[in-house]
């Protein structure tokens, strides 16, 4: 999962967001807090 | 700093802009292309930082000097939006930052990834702590958190009209200060002298490149009688033609639709232009390829008028209208009949029509024989009436927002 970046440190949230391909979306490019 | 961020940023453009490419649909040339853009920004902002300057004037008052310079504002929340995931993040945070300022920055949840990697490189740049924040999140929980913090000096947001309206209210009640990019209804005038070949390239890359997804797309385009039939006839041709497909296809012209919503809403304004009475001259329909995708066949409508909705709300897909105008005073009038004033274009052979257009056109941005949309790095982006409020982004105009003045007096 990629994460906040505040005040100089990298934060895991408890969600997390898919990110989907539009040209092919069985492709998921990454999970975003 | 700013500068070796842009250095990375154009070292990586190919990877950035095949991400660009793969989270939000843009072409790969348009992806790349993007990337780069967002590179050169901070290029310049970092020599913008080193030309900050201010003036020493001389008082009414004997004895007295006055000094006016430039601070900057605090803490600037950004708010972004998800059809230029890197371009735009880049024209917000580079001039915030290169002026002075604490940066928390929130990017469209929809497509984060390429903002999630320009947050990385600038993790790596040596800012101190708490300089530059991201914060990924949806807009009615983390972007509103944001607009209503009392410690936010100012906001600047990009994306539609009815959030724009809704952060205004909201910055304005605690005096924040602010400034809105919002939507556009693009006029581009095709008069009868005009190049027809010209035109026509000038129309489609405006209307349909970048999957119609611009604040800036050429939505209206109005076209006077005596080429009307003939520009008509090509730009159906030219349009039905267009190849649309995976983002990343090397023959792709036209990428996908950057989600099931928006796909959803160009269906609709199809729909609501049949329904007006409009003719659909091509596309507008769904499209399957080999892969599971929102592809969207670019749609042409014809003999529009001004006041249907299709020509007066912005559909932000490839979806264009075409208005006829008797001549080029129609023309005109027509283009500044509505509530929006972000760009505006002209395809004409005339010194005389082209300088009045530039004059008299209500918009911020006027392009004369060159697409509504595509505009360089270095010199103010922004419009006027419904599309945008607040001072100017992107090149030296850029310092008015970030940048808050102070006069100071002194006697010695």
């Amino acid at each position: 999962m990629k994460s906040n970046y505040i005040a100089g440190e990298w934060v895991n949230s408890l969600r997390a967001t898919p990110n989907i391909n539009p040209s092919d979306t069985s492709d998921v490019i990454d999970e975003y807090t | 700093m700013l500068d070796a961020i842009g250095t990375e940023i154009l070292a990586r453009k190919t990877e950035l802009g095949n991400l660009l490419a793969r989270e939000e649909g843009k072409t790969l040339p348009e992806g790349i292309g993007e990337a780069g853009r967002a590179g050169q920004i901070f290029k310049f902002f970092a020599g913008e930082a080193l030309r900050v300057g201010g003036e020493i004037i001389g008082s009414v008052r004997p004895g007295i000097g006055v000094e006016v310079t430039r601070e900057p504002l605090g803490v600037v929340a950004m708010i972004a939006p998800w059809n230029f995931p890197i371009a735009i993040p880049a024209w917000k945070i580079a001039p915030a930052l290169a002026f002075g300022n604490c940066v928390v920055f929130k990017p469209a949840d929809l497509v984060p990834g390429c903002s999630w990697a320009l947050a990385e490189i600038i993790s790596r740049a040596g800012l101190p702590a708490g300089v530059f924040n991201l914060l990924i999140g949806r807009g009615s929980v983390a972007g509103q958190a944001m607009v209503d913090h009392e410690e936010v000096d100012a906001i600047s947001f990009t994306g539609s009209v009815a959030t724009g309206k809704n952060i205004g209210a909201s910055a304005l009640k605690r005096m924040a200060k602010m400034q809105l990019e919002m939507g556009g209804k693009n006029p581009l005038v095709v008069l009868d002298d005009a190049n027809l070949e010209q035109a026509v390239e000038v129309a489609v890359q405006g209307s349909f490149y970048s999957t119609g997804q611009r604040c800036t797309a050429s939505s209206r385009i109005i076209v006077t009688a005596g080429i009307h039939d003939a520009f008509v006839q090509r730009l159906t041709e030219r349009t039905r033609n267009l190849v649309v497909g995976d983002a990343r296809d090397a023959k792709t012209q036209i990428g996908p639709v950057v989600d099931v919503k928006q796909l959803e809403q160009n269906e609709r304004y199809i729909a609501i232009g049949k329904s007006e009475g409009a003719t659909l001259a091509c596309g507008g329909e769904r499209l399957k390829r080999e892969k599971e995708g929102f592809y969207f066949s670019p749609a042409l409508f014809t003999n529009c008028d001004n006041n249907m909705r299709i020509c007066r709300e912005e559909i932000f897909g490839p979806v264009a209208s075409v208005v006829r105008a008797k001549d080029y005073d129609e023309a005109l009038m027509l283009a500044n009949d509505t509530e929006f004033g972000l760009s505006a274009g002209i395809c004409t052979t005339s010194l005389k029509y082209a300088t009045h257009f530039k004059r008299h056109i209500q918009a911020g941005m006027v392009m004369v024989n060159v697409p509504t949309a595509g505009v360089d790095y270095h010199v103010p982006f922004g419009g006027r009436k419904g599309s945008s409020y607040g001072p100017r982004e992107q090149g030296r105009y850029a310092a008015e927002f970030y940048t808050t003045v102070k006069t100071a007096y002194t006697l010695a």
